[in-house]
């Protein structure tokens, strides 16, 4: 018996049986994409954020509405959440008002139906990806369980036809599959974490385009007047 | 109905492209692949490095295993310089001994060889010696008028005994000396044997620092089997105090001389353990 085995984490992950590889694998692979969405939601949301902060402060700094349309149809590829729910609740205001014998609250319903449907179709672009990373979170630590559990239990039946039954025998068996636990573990963390700050964010996202909307609501109410 | 269509479509098509650059894509899976690289990089280097340590430790005490009983045999003389430690500890013992343990030899062991008729031949002049301190004093009082010359003739007796005696005793001084270091040699041999076989059994802890040495006093039977083993110098390590102490017991018995070797010099004696020979 050889008195230490080769220990080091490479050769712990080659060595073990094919299923808990596969397990390493994937969960490897859930990892990779969940750290890949982490950072484009990063720059999604930080960008989110700035483009909200920049149309707010044009907006409440008095320019013309109509200026602001012609601006928000101009860049309307690089526009941000905001800009587009205020060009698509104009847009359907100045359509709703050149037509004859329509009176304020059909205007004003129609005026916000419109910016709903818009605020609805960012929230679900800002917070998509963002039920994988929760996926990830929650359940790659049970697949790292899965591994390990089945790793262990190939290396106790590996010690059943041992006749003298000794820790190094199944201690090799057993970090190798630990490894799938860690693995599991060095998934979820991340993501989880990345979860809840990103849900924040879009959540605080969400509270201020619907305030804008309320508020936008209001001044072109008084417009129809 | 077209035109509310068109006005439905375009936000949806410009959605989909602004939240997300292509730009962004590559950064975050570049990101994304090298956090793991390093990570995996972190993981693997830090755990080997670790990993590393240990087993020096193990290569020396395997690698000196073997050596010890081989390097001792053939050169028992040489062994001073190769153990400086345990050789001391016994050599105390066996010079003082020796002078007044070689007179009873002779009862219990009559089948020893010539060697030891020599020896027994020696001690004889020592009572010799004794004797003649009482022929001077006895003459002076006894007889200083009656017979000088027997007086005179015991006194050229006496100093030609005390030639004798103290060639005699040269002789035997030179004898006594070969035969120590004889004992001595072999005792080393034994010494060389139960070191080896007690240095086979040790476990050495992980976490030994330099060289410290434990000092072990072992009572053995003549058998060879271990009757006592004490603690008299701890190396500072506990555990290494014990492992050595495990590995006295669990290497017993001890091949070990027998007779009066035995009772001289493994009946008890000290044992010096360093985790680096």
């Amino acid at each position: 018996m050889t008195p230490s085995h080769d220990m080091s984490i490479l050769s712990l992950i080659t060595g073990a049986s094919v299923l808990v590889q596969a397990v390493m694998l994937m969960l490897l692979l859930a990892s990779l994409f969940s750290w890949y969405y982490i950072f484009l939601k990063y720059f999604a949301l930080r960008r989110a954020t700035a483009l909200a902060d920049e149309f707010e402060k044009q907006f409440w700094s008095g320019a013309d509405l109509n200026d602001l349309h012609q601006r928000a149809m101009n860049t309307r590829t690089e526009a941000g959440s905001m800009e587009r729910i205020f060009e698509a609740g104009f847009r359907e205001f100045m359509k709703l008002r050149g037509q004859p014998n329509m009176d304020v609250s059909a205007i004003t319903d129609g005026t916000r139906r419109a910016m709903r449907a818009t605020y609805q179709r960012e929230m679900d672009e800002l917070e998509s990806h963002l039920s994988f990373l929760a996926s990830v979170g929650s359940v790659s630590p049970y697949v790292g369980l899965f591994g390990t559990v089945w790793g262990i239990m190939n290396s106790f039946r590996g010690l059943s036809n041992v006749a003298q039954a000794t820790l190094a025998a199944v201690a090799p068996g057993i970090a190798e599959a630990l490894v799938a636990t860690a693995m599991g573990l060095f998934a979820a963390i991340p993501a989880v974490v990345a979860y809840n700050r990103f849900a924040g964010d879009v959540n605080r996202l969400a509270i201020r385009f619907d305030s804008f909307m309320e508020e936008f609501s209001n001044i072109l109410q008084r417009q129809v007047h | 109905m077209s035109a509310t269509l068109d006005s439905v479509n375009s936000p949806m098509n410009s959605a989909a492209g602004v939240s997300v650059t292509r730009g962004d894509r590559r950064a975050a899976r570049l990101l994304a692949i090298v956090m793991h690289a390093a990570f995996a990089g972190l993981l693997v280097f830090g755990v080997s490095w670790q990993k590393k340590k240990p087993e020096p430790v193990m290569a020396d005490l395997w690698s000196n295993l073997p050596q010890l009983p081989q390097q001792a045999q053939p050169k028992p003389e040489v062994t001073p310089e190769v153990e400086p430690t345990p050789k001391p500890a016994p050599a105390p013992k066996v010079t003082p001994p020796p002078a007044p343990k070689v007179t009873p030899v002779p009862a219990p062991k009559p089948d020893i060889a010539l060697q030891d008729k020599k020896k027994k031949a020696e001690p004889k002049p020592e009572p010799k010696a004794e004797i003649k301190p009482e022929p001077k004093p006895k003459p002076e009082p006894k007889k200083d008028d009656t017979a000088k010359r027997e007086a005179d003739r015991k006194a050229a007796e006496a100093e030609k005994e005390a030639q004798e005696k103290a060639a005699a005793e040269k002789a035997a001084a030179a004898e006594r000396a070969a035969k120590a270091a004889a004992a001595a040699r072999e005792n080393q041999k034994y010494i060389n044997g139960i070191r080896g076989k007690v240095y086979a059994r040790m476990a050495l802890p992980p976490d030994i620092q330099g060289n410290p040495e434990a000092v072990f006093v072992v009572s053995l039977l003549p058998g060879g089997e271990l009757l006592n083993v004490t603690l008299r110098t701890s190396s500072g390590n506990p555990a290494y105090d014990a492992a050595a102490e495990r590995a006295i017991r669990q290497a017993q018995p001890f091949d070990v001389p027998s007779g009066e070797q035995f009772q001289q010099y493994f009946r008890q004696f000290p044992m010096v353990f360093r985790p680096k020979g």
